[in-house]
């Protein structure tokens, strides 16, 4: 699948088809009507209840690694600093 | 020696860029700084976590793009491209800091059985804010065995939160491209993190 399903794909897919028409779903690329075909499955399916709850548990742990950005230096979220960028101007404009 | 990527291969990174024939993307070296400067730069401190390391890749980045500019033919956009450079180049300095596992894929046949349904549930996860550390530790230790194009793909789009339409900008690859690599990363990243979970090496 390349693209996110239409309601006829969720209608009659199988657990490995809505694996991916989660990720789909939790990046906001779903029809609503996919998304209540997929709650209603989740609803009787214990496997995709559980895989959709992981993804977002990772989620959530992704949003946390991020949010301590800090940690691993400046420029993780905002950018480049400027005194980096003015020494690789500087390598850039040197004769080759 | 090196060879940059062709643009046979910077299209396996972003073939969602298409150009019309009669219309190549020609390079502008005097920007690259300014136009792609800060994308590379949070994908290399994202990757390598220190920020000298950072600096010296994204400069390697330019110098190498702009050594092999005569063998760009502008068929992939200039970022796809530029980025297509810096993943090597990252994926080069880690290789030297330690031999990494290859990501153990465990393939879709073994996960599902022949009528397409989980042969055993998935471990679920628990994202309550107390687990959520430890999550994000083994989390962590995962995306670091990640592929690099997935790897691009999950951290903008799910560590710095970019939205959909801003990640296929920055990547130059279109929303189903997209939607693919992030579906990808997060099946292999369940898996990692549910085997770090039971206790085994994520």
């Amino acid at each position: 699948m390349n693209k996110p399903p239409t309601v006829m794909q969720v209608l009659k897919g199988r657990c490995c088809d809505h694996a991916e028409s989660m990720s789909y779903e939790i990046d906001g690329r779903l029809s609503w009507p996919a998304r209540l075909l997929l709650r209603i499955h989740r609803y009787s399916c214990i496997g995709c209840r559980a895989y959709y709850r992981s993804l977002l548990a990772i989620r959530a742990a992704a949003r946390a690694i991020g949010g301590r950005g800090a940690e691993v230096g400046a420029g993780v979220k905002t950018g480049m600093p400027e005194d980096a960028k003015a020494r690789i101007a500087a390598k850039l404009r040197e004769p080759r | 020696m090196r060879t940059e990527p062709s643009e046979f291969e910077a299209d396996d990174l972003g073939s969602g860029v298409t150009h019309s024939a009669g219309d190549p993307v020609r390079l502008d070296p005097e920007r690259w700084l300014e136009n792609h400067g800060d994308i590379l730069w949070k994908m290399a401190i994202g990757r390598l976590r220190n920020a000298e390391e950072a600096e010296e890749v994204v400069q390697e980045t330019f110098l190498s793009a702009l050594a092999a500019a005569a063998s760009f033919e502008g068929r992939s956009s200039e970022r796809t491209w530029l980025v297509s450079i810096l993943l090597r180049r990252v994926a080069d300095r880690q290789r030297k800091r330690y031999t990494r596992a290859a990501m153990q894929t465990v393939a879709m046949e073994q996960e599902f059985d022949d009528t397409g349904h989980f042969v055993r549930p998935a471990r679920e996860l628990d994202s309550s804010p107390a687990d959520r550390t430890e999550l994000a530790k083994l989390l962590d230790a995962c995306m670091e065995k990640l592929p690099e194009l997935l790897w691009a793909a999950f951290h903008l789009r799910e560590v710095l939160g970019m939205p959909v339409p801003a990640v296929c900008q920055e990547l130059g690859i279109e929303a189903n491209n997209l939607g693919v690599r992030l579906h990808r990363a997060r099946q292999q990243l369940r898996l990692c993190v549910e085997r770090g979970a039971d206790g085994g090496e994520p």
